[in-house]
């Protein structure tokens, strides 16, 4: 099939391609040239060879009539006849013939004169000095015939006629011309053998720049010609490679840019969409796929309504290619966790001639600042409720102290008592909020010292010891075979696992118990709190780390919590970066898990100097200088704030 | 000629899935307005259905000047014929969103029912086939269209239970009839959107390989 199709194109090829017109021309050429020439030059050499050869019959009638003047004018038959058989001898194909005044046959050299006819009406003879051209009867052949008069002392003694066959005449020319075709016809073969020869060295060049053109034009660029002569299609064919490299180049370099924009585009976090005046979908990045929830094997020549089906889009489209204006809009996008919100801005693109070319979507997504913007406005509203809440109750009782100065002296101190409490809890609040900022700003800025997270733990239990036997809750230490080694700020890291500590030993029911598990796996080092209390149902789970945010509003605040220590909590591992779970079932308790990074291995023998210190819970925040001087302020403060972070609830 | 019929189906293949995706997104809002308990939703449902009804009838036009302009044949007159059905379900879907935002309005004026209900799996998986009947519509994609047409059972299922549970409530707690009415016509609601989305699914089926699968089992179902 192949082979077949391409012996047709071959064919194909040199039936119309450059050699077979150049076979063809030349063909034609060499044989009009030959056969015009053919005909010029034979009519011209037939001209010359009867000029010449009548000059010969002129010269050789000259010469004999002088010779055979005298005899003839003896009378002497026989030696006349001698004498034009000799010379008859000498003179091959021509034939004298001596005639006498009266027209008998003297002489000659061919035939018997006795047999010969009169010869007086012969036009050569009537008219001697013009050449004859007849058909001899006696030699039955086309001769011509010239004849001079023998003189002798002005008297005309006879004729001396020469003949000579025309056909010697006519064999000459045919031997030219004969001669003359077959030179024409090798003239013809060498020709156009040449010309194939210099057809095909022009033609394949020619071809392989033509393969070249298709070859670059069909994207191979690295390919080039190889320049073999150096004529004008050598030239041609340098001009060529040089073009094609400045277009490769421009080519790459295009492409290039063309990778880098859309490189641009893809790491963009906003969507970007572009249209073209018919809602077609020029582009879209990845970020626009996912944010608009599309199908990512649609953009690309589709229509935007294929793309995506949102109302507001397809009407910012249809309203931007209208008008020609800017236009956003925001609109929210279905999915899981309540959707997405998105903010789209539409603008136009013009084209040269000022026509809508082009609508360029830039897609924001809003979802996590609309959800900061309700936990910041959330919080506002906590805050200010947490903090009105006893100072309204505490202006309750004072009001009633002040207006009733007859109060019972046992009321009247009821009643201070409440509120101490309440500037107690304000308090605690202030104090935590204070907590909560010192360690927002210093996230990432904790203390790396090396640290045992067991000592934490013994130290946390210690603090909390009194608490727990007064609510009657047994607390449990479960330490692992070999200290857990950590990196990391010990005043924070004693605040976070003492909230967990006091918020376990809150929720506990009388009798229960508080388990403390330190241990280490390949993940890391966990200290993990469980408590045996009522449990946190399950789309309670995420929320319970926001700020202010309660399970049980009224019991939480009976109990004396702020709503922040799981926060604080939150903040402290994350700074460390450690991440915070919880795991309950309403009805089965709860268990807090702490995961930290661990120390690296060799390091576990460094914090030994600590530990000792660590075991006095009271004196760690003042008997350790570098401690206070790297984290805190003041030395008095940073000691109350590590008892209070932990107490606030039990004061 | 057909350079214009192209472009006019275009332009009707952008008008009807326009339409699909404000009717997704009443279906949305209404759902959101019950399962949320938003009133504000519910009222842009019902504030919203004009423009729907008016974009109903304009693809309504749309279709009968494309037949009577172009006389359309074989593949085009299918996808003309499929899209004045695709057309009046989806008015029908947003007409059962207003219904259903309607009760929501009266729901959410109500204590909250503390029944095992699933209206969020049910009003998902109805809102995933809409979707993937109108995706299907966009890439002429039958395999994705039969598939929407399988997912009809779960919806009805969900619908059963919900008829179980609220009727033991009413009957136990006549106080909260209302509200139990509500919900029983809301879910009812929702499962008529999904047997109307699997018309659609039908209908782009009988678009694309020209074969009608409405009134016949599923060879799968068959075999059930």
């Amino acid at each position: 099939m192949t082979g077949a199709s391409r012996l047709l194109t071959r064919i194909e090829r040199i039936a119309l391609g450059f050699t077979w017109k150049v076979f063809v021309g030349t063909l034609l050429v060499v044989l009009v040239t030959t056969v015009l020439l053919e005909r010029q030059v034979g009519t011209m050499l037939a001209e010359r060879r009867m000029a010449s050869i009548q000059q010969r019959i002129v010269d050789d009638a000259m010469v004999t009539s002088s010779a055979l003047r005298d005899a003839m004018a003896s009378g002497d038959v026989a030696r006349l006849r001698e004498l034009v058989r000799g010379m008859g001898e000498h003179l091959e194909d021509r034939r004298l013939t001596v005639i006498a005044a009266d027209g008998k046959v003297l002489a000659d050299t061919h035939e018997d004169p006795a047999l010969m006819e009169r010869h007086a009406d012969r036009p050569e003879i009537k008219a001697p000095g013009t050449f004859q051209e007849r058909y001899s009867t006696t030699l039955s052949r086309e001769m011509m015939y010239y004849a001079v008069p023998l003189e002798s002392g002005g008297r005309k003694l006879g004729s001396l006629r020469v003949a000579l066959s025309m056909d010697d005449i006519g064999r000459d020319v045919d031997d030219v011309r004969s001669a003359f075709r077959t030179g024409a016809l090798m003239a013809l073969g060498v020709g156009l053998v040449l010309a194939v020869v210099f057809a095909r060295r022009i033609a394949r060049p020619l071809r392989d720049i033509t393969d070249f053109v298709a070859a670059v034009g069909q994207g191979e660029y690295g390919r080039r010609i190889a320049i073999t002569t150096h004529d004008e299609l050598g030239s041609l064919a340098g001009a060529l490679n040089d073009m094609t490299d400045q277009l490769v180049g421009r080519a790459l370099r295009i492409a290039a840019e063309v990778s880098q924009k859309s490189a641009i585009l893809a790491a963009m976090d906003e969507g970007v969409l572009a249209v073209d005046a018919e809602e077609h979908v020029v582009l879209a990045n990845d970020a626009a796929v996912s944010l608009l929830n599309a199908d990512p094997s649609i953009p690309g020549g589709r229509r935007l309504a294929e793309l995506t089906r949102a109302p507001e889009i397809l009407e910012l489209a249809e309203s931007c290619l209208h008008d020609g204006r800017r236009a956003q809009a925001e609109l929210s996008v279905p999915g899981p966790r309540g959707g997405r919100i998105l903010q789209v801005t539409a603008g136009p693109v013009r084209d040269d001639d000022g026509e809508m070319a082009m609508v360029v979507f830039v897609l924001h997504d809003l979802t996590e600042v609309r959800r900061l913007e309700k936990v910041r406005r959330d919080f506002v509203a906590n805050v200010s409720h947490e903090l009105k809440t006893p100072l309204t109750s505490m202006r309750g009782f004072l009001e009633a102290v002040v207006d009733d100065p007859d109060m019972p002296k046992e009321t009247r101190v009821k009643f201070l008592d409440k509120v101490s409490q309440g500037t107690a809890r304000l308090g605690s609040i202030v104090a935590d909020l204070l907590e909560l900022a010192r360690i927002e700003a210093e996230q990432g800025r904790f203390l790396r010292e090396p640290l045992f997270l067991d000592d934490l733990a013994m130290a946390c239990v210690a603090r909390n010891q009194a608490e727990a036997e007064m609510r009657r809750v047994r607390l449990v230490r479960h330490d692992p075979p070999v200290p857990v080694a950590v990196r990391g700020d010990e005043r924070a890291l004693v605040t976070a696992i003492n909230n967990l500590l006091t918020n376990a030993i809150k929720y506990s029911p009388e009798g229960g118990h508080v388990d403390v598990r330190t241990s280490a796996d390949e993940r890391g080092a966990w200290i993990a709190v469980s408590d045996d209390g009522p449990g946190i149902a399950k789309h309670e789970q995420e929320r319970i780390f926001e700020r202010f945010y309660r399970v049980d509003k009224d019991r939480s605040r009976a109990l004396g919590g702020t709503g922040l220590g799981l926060s604080i909590v939150k903040n402290v591992v994350l700074g460390h970066g450690g991440e915070v779970s919880v795991e309950s079932e309403l009805g089965r308790g709860s268990t807090f898990r702490i995961r930290l990074p661990r120390a690296p291995r060799d390091e576990g023998e460094a914090p030994g100097g600590v530990a000792p210190a660590g075991d006095d819970a009271g004196s760690s925040g003042g008997s350790e200088p570098g401690d206070d001087g790297a984290g805190g302020g003041s030395d008095s403060r940073g000691a109350d704030d590590g008892a209070s972070g932990g107490h606030p609830e039990a004061s | 000629m057909t350079g214009h019929l192209q472009r006019d189906l275009a332009l009707l293949k952008d008008r009807i899935l326009g339409m699909g995706g404000r009717v997704e997104e009443a279906v949305d809002r209404a759902h959101r307005a019950l399962v949320e308990r938003r009133p504000d939703l519910a009222r842009k449902v019902i504030a919203e259905d004009r423009v729907i009804d008016e974009s109903e009838l304009a693809v309504d036009e749309e279709c009968l000047k494309i037949l009577a302009l172009h006389q359309p044949v074989a593949g085009d007159l299918r996808f003309i014929t499929s899209v004045m059905k695709i057309n009046n379900d989806l008015e029908r879907i947003a007409d059962l969103a207003v219904n259903i935002a309607e009760r929501a309005l009266e729901v959410c004026s109500a204590a909250p029912l503390d029944e095992p209900l699933r209206f969020e799996a049910m009003s998902a998986i109805t809102r995933r086939m809409l979707r993937d009947s109108l995706d299907a519509l966009v890439s002429s994609n039958a395999g994705l269209a039969r598939d929407v047409c399988r997912r009809d059972d779960e919806v009805d299922a969900i619908n059963r239970s919900h008829f179980v549970v609220l009727i033991k409530r009413m009957h136990e707690d006549p106080d909260s009839t209302d509200v139990a009415l509500s919900l029983l016509t809301s879910s009812l609601h929702i499962e008529r959107i999904a047997d109307l989305a699997t018309n659609i699914a039908e209908d782009v089926v009988f678009m694309v390989e020209a074969v009608v699968i409405r009134h016949h089992g599923l060879p799968e179902t068959v075999e059930n």
